[in-house]
């Protein structure tokens, strides 16, 4: 697409968009939010990077490719439920500490996990996809 | 208003099982899309609806207020959506692909199994008895 | 030793022994004869035993049903073990003379079958218990069709096994619905048990159809009218196997489970006026099918058919005699029949030739097996002094003390009288008569094949001038045992001047009439082209083509390859099942739901989802689908966020949008449609499934409203969300901590998907490059 204006901001959109994914990620355990709508929020963000700058821009900004950070999400998601199998003996039985006074715990990588493959599947076909244009 | 939300799941049901009827793959994705859609609706309605805060406890208490939206169905509704997301992404690409492959969107012309033939033929000359 | 293992060893032996057998070369076929030649010495030794009281043995199967291997043997149990085995011997020793030339592993093979069936066969007739007795009929079945489509490579060999396979195990089938039948009424399935009180079988108001359904099992396994028509097909087989089965042992199989339930089927008038009518029937189409019939494996068949249906209306007759009668009557056949088998089989082995037209002079060439042929037809025509003539008197005397009297007796005569016909014509013709050609000889007698029809022959001769031997032994436990209670049974060859001695005379002579005008006859009949028709197994034919032409025509017509039909099919059968479920439970239609107050903001709302989804049916255009389904979509998210569920919202928004996105992509890669792909009265059928389904959804949907609600689920999440998950958002705790696994779960589903949407556009560059490039 060779819009000026959408090129321009373009880069300005991806941004706020993906800071507010991880927001929403972040919040997601005591307010609404969490790791699905984040990661659908992370992946409209590439998305918007890929339409007006190219699929090439985008993928260049993931670092990483789709289905290996997809592959890294289900990892990190079965990762965060290995404590669990120490201390409880029960899978995904999540773990809990203090870090400063902030409660934190294997939700926040369970969370995280789900992020990543949902960014990562996304963004999969749909770089395959916006690639292929104006044959 | 229990009568309008069935009568709005009732049609998602009708208008995807029509367009999932149609011989256009397109179709027929955008009629598992209504589909979809309509059980999840269906979900969220068993939760029996009618709450309108959601499900977040405020800070300092313990427990949910008595009169907040039903978690439980919520949590459902969200996998199922996700779920339903994936799928009908790949039965688009799937329709893409088939279009490239076999030059047609309609099913009618998709017919390389039964290019094969049926299993039994009539045989010829049947074998007769005596006596 | 207990009779299941005398069965085992039997059944170990039959598997071990044709292989050893034809591996030791010239006697094989001596050694393979130890296996029934020791069950029968076994049986033998246990007649006296058998005769004060019945021997049982019980070994548990399947108790919580009823179902065990208990085997019984008693009189009648004991003349069929003893026929099975004695003539398991003779047929031994004739098959591996008769197969001589053949292949080690075909001699092998055959001997197999027959060990197996004759180890099937003593087992079902001393089953007690009906169901472990028709496991074992089925399998005699099975063995049948093995050994009839023995020689496969014979097209018609094929037919006529398969035919034996379908007529005996459909009537199978039926005899296992008449045996469930009893099990239930009767409460137990044991014949000893069911014999001894059979009142809550009759009294039962399924009888008829136990009666039925048990007539059509024993009807088709003894080619009784209208099933006859597979056993002369049957004679396909090797002779040896015609000799054993389809003539002394397996189509007796029928008539002896009529005669085992006759103490309770013969307490109904109705049931023996059936069996003598289809008995009577039967005996007169044979009769005539003998007469027509040009090979001389048909005419034997054909007199066999004739045979069973006297058995059959036999059992029908009432009075301790027909008991007499029929044990005579089956241990004289046995011997006879089985033996004109083996003499026929030498002469079709001699010259190569069946048509009995063709045969003549053989009497210098194969002079032993002339001899037997002359006592074993001697012994059908019911001559003195052989046991045939003392089963006919008997067989008269009971029709004389029936109270059918007339027609029976006059069938009885008819149908004797062309046995004897038939009897002369073949001791006569292919021995004495004078060939139209002359004949090669192939092949001479050899001892192994001779012992057994002049062993049979000779003990008929035996038996009928002294047949003290068997009556107190053989006939009468077995008379007693299917007449239900004692009596006194004699079994003498002179009788004095009886009406019974005059029948007999009679049929002789018509007989003799009938055989000297045989020619003329045979033609006349042959020539009556409706005889075809009628009695052959044409109904077979149709009913076979039929049932195919059924399937071919409903694949057409339910799995044509046109998607639209599987579906409109299955939506169609699942609406009609909801809505039989609906509409026929007890109570209104629709339930009692509380009324929640009206919001007008989410009724404008659910209206606009409403016409969104209609209008993307209906639309033509596939944009215009795509944007209505996202406006539905849309819709759906700020229902779910004006009742509580902003998460939902959220997820839905952003899950709508993609989705019109990604659909969109795509569409712009394919090309415009113009037409509708479904015709007008296509669509019209569509709508009614649609709508037809969309009520039963919105009935369904008011029902789940208006059941009542257990909160407990819900009010646990919410109650232990921050004390024990630490979090606040309840959905996101559901999903992330109480309910992880589900998620994770989830999280693959999801990954999977789009794997195989990315491994699908993978290709895309080649097929679309070189799609290009052709057209």
């Amino acid at each position: 697409m060779q819009s000026v204006v959408l090129t321009a901001v373009a880069r300005i959109f991806f941004t706020i968009i993906l800071t507010g994914s991880v927001w929403i990620l972040l919040r997601g355990h005591n307010e609404p939010g969490g790791g699905f709508i984040g990661g659908l929020f992370g992946a409209a963000a590439f998305a918007t990077l890929a339409l007006a700058l190219g699929v090439e821009t985008a993928r260049r900004a993931l670092l990483l490719h789709p289905v290996v950070l997809m592959g890294i999400g289900l990892f990190v998601a079965f990762a965060s439920g290995v404590p669990g199998l120490i201390t409880d003996a029960s899978f995904l039985t999540h773990q809990w500490g203090s870090l400063a006074g902030i409660k934190l715990g294997t939700t926040i990588a369970f969370d995280l996990g789900v992020y990543f493959v949902v960014v990562g599947g996304v963004l999969s076909f749909m770089f395959r996809l916006f690639a292929e244009d104006a044959r | 208003m229990t009568l309008v939300y069935a009568l709005t799941i009732a049609a998602y049901m009708g208008c995807g099982l029509y367009m999932m009827l149609s011989r256009h793959a397109v179709r027929m994705i955008l009629g598992l899309a209504l589909l979809t859609n309509g059980a999840i609706f269906l979900i969220f309605f068993a939760g029996r609806m009618g709450a309108t805060s959601p499900p977040v406890i405020p800070r300092g208490i313990d427990a949910l207020a008595a009169d907040a939206a039903n978690a439980l169905p919520q949590a459902l509704a969200l996998t199922a959506i996700v779920i339903g997301f994936a799928l009908t992404a790949f039965a688009a690409v799937l329709a893409l692909q088939t279009y490239r492959a076999l030059g047609t969107l309609d099913v009618r012309e998709m017919r390389a199994a039964e290019s094969l033939g049926a299993p039994d033929a009539p045989s010829s000359g049947r074998v007769k008895s005596d006596g | 030793m207990d009779i299941s293992t005398v069965l085992l060893l039997g059944l170990l032996g039959s598997i071990a022994l044709p292989f050893v057998a034809t591996a030791t070369g010239r006697f094989g076929g001596w050694i393979a004869a130890l296996l029934p030649a020791s069950l029968f010495v076994y049986f033998f030794g246990l007649t006296g035993q058998v005769g004060e009281a019945p021997i049982v043995d019980v070994v548990p199967w399947v108790p919580s049903l009823g179902i065990d291997l208990t085997f019984r043997l008693d009189g009648f149990s004991l003349l069929f073990a003893l026929l099975i085995t004695g003539i398991g011997a003779m047929v031994t020793l004739y098959a591996s003379s008769y197969m001589e030339r053949k292949p080690a592993f075909q001699r092998a093979q055959f001997l197999l079958y027959i060990f197996l069936f004759m180890t099937a066969m003593l087992a079902t007739v001393t089953a007690d218990n009906l169901v472990a007795l028709f496991v074992f009929w089925e399998m005699t079945s099975l063995l049948s069709f093995l050994l009839v489509g023995f020689h496969g490579e014979d097209p018609k060999a094929r037919r006529a096994a398969l035919q034996s396979l379908l007529v005996t195990a459909g009537g199978g089938l039926a005899l296992l619905a008449g045996i469930i039948m009893i099990g239930v009424e009767a409460g137990t399935f044991s014949l000893a048990a069911i014999v001894a009180d059979p009142a809550p079988l009759i009294d039962s108001p399924l009888f008829p159809a136990i009666v039925a359904c048990v007539f059509v099992g024993a009807f088709t396994k003894s080619a009784q009218a209208p099933f006859h028509f597979w056993l002369p097909n049957a004679m396909k087989a090797p002779t040896p196997a015609s000799a054993y089965l389809h003539s002394a042992t397996m189509v007796k199989l029928g008539v002896y489970l009529l005669a085992r339930l006759d103490p309770v089927f013969g307490q109904v008038a109705w049931v023996g006026a059936t069996m003598v009518a289809f008995g009577g029937a039967t005996m007169l189409i044979a009769a005539v099918q003998a007469v027509r019939a040009t090979e001389i494996k048909a005419v034997l068949a054909f007199s066999t058919v004739a045979s069973l249906g006297t058995l059959v209306m036999l059992i029908g007759l009432d009075g301790p005699v027909a008991s007499v009668a029929v044990v005579g009557f089956i241990l004289a056949h046995a011997l006879y029949k089985a033996t004109l088998f083996f003499c026929a089989g030498m002469v079709i082995h001699a010259t190569g030739t069946t048509q009995l037209n063709r045969l003549g002079g053989l009497a210098r060439h194969l002079p032993v097996t002339a001899a037997a042929t002359i006592i074993a037809c001697f012994s059908m025509a019911g001559l003195p002094p052989f046991i045939g003539f003392i089963s006919k008197e008997y067989l008269f005397e009971a029709k004389l003390a029936s109270s059918f009297d007339a027609i029976v007796v006059a069938i009885g005569v008819l149908v004797n009288a062309v046995m004897v016909a038939i009897a002369g014509v073949l001791a006569l013709r292919p021995f004495f008569g004078r060939a139209r050609r002359p004949i090669r000889l192939i092949n001479r007698e050899t001892p192994g094949m001779t012992i057994g029809p002049v062993l049979l022959a000779v003990t008929g001769v035996a038996f009928g001038l002294m047949p003290s031997l068997v009556a107190h032994a053989l006939i009468e436990p077995a008379a007693i045992a299917i007449h239900g209670e004692a009596f006194e049974v004699s079994f003498k060859l002179w009788h004095g001047l009886t009406p019974m001695l005059a029948l007999s005379g009679l049929v002789v002579v018509l007989g003799a009439t009938l055989a000297w005008y045989w020619d003329p006859i045979h033609v006349f009949l042959r020539r009556r082209r409706a005889f075809d028709e009628l009695l052959t197994d044409r109904g077979y034919d149709r009913v076979l083509d039929g049932t195919l032409a059924l399937a071919r025509w409903s694949t057409r017509v339910l799995q044509n390859g046109d998607l639209r039909v599987y579906g409109a099919v299955i939506a169609a059968s699942v609406t009609g099942l909801v809505a039989f479920g609906l509409l026929s439970g007890a109570g209104p239609l629709l339930p009692d739901v509380a009324e929640a107050p009206l919001r007008p903001y989410l009724v404008v709302v659910c209206a606009l989802i409403i016409a969104g989804t209609i209008v993307a049916a209906i639309v033509p255009s596939l944009v215009s689908a795509i944007v209505a389904v996202g406006l539905s979509g849309y819709g759906l998210a700020l229902v779910f966020l004006m009742n509580g569920g902003p998460d939902l919202a959220l997820t839905q928004f952003s899950v709508e949008t993609l989705f019109v996105v990604i659909v969109t992509a795509v569409l712009l890669r394919l090309p415009v449609v113009a037409r509708s792909s479904r015709t007008e009265g296509e669509r019209w059928t569509d709508g009614v499934i649609a709508a037809a389904f969309a009520a039963c959804v919105f009935v369904a949907a008011l029902w789940v409203a208006g059941k009542p609600f257990n909160p407990e689920l819900t009010e646990w999440f919410a109650a232990t969300s921050v004390p024990e998950a630490f979090g606040r958002n309840v959905v996101n705790v559901i999903l992330v901590d109480f309910r992880a696994l589900d998620t994770f779960g989830e999280l693959a589903v999801v990954a999977l998907a789009a794997l195989a949407a990315w491994v699908l556009l993978r290709a895309s560059g080649k097929t679309s490059r070189s799609a290009r490039k052709e057209t």
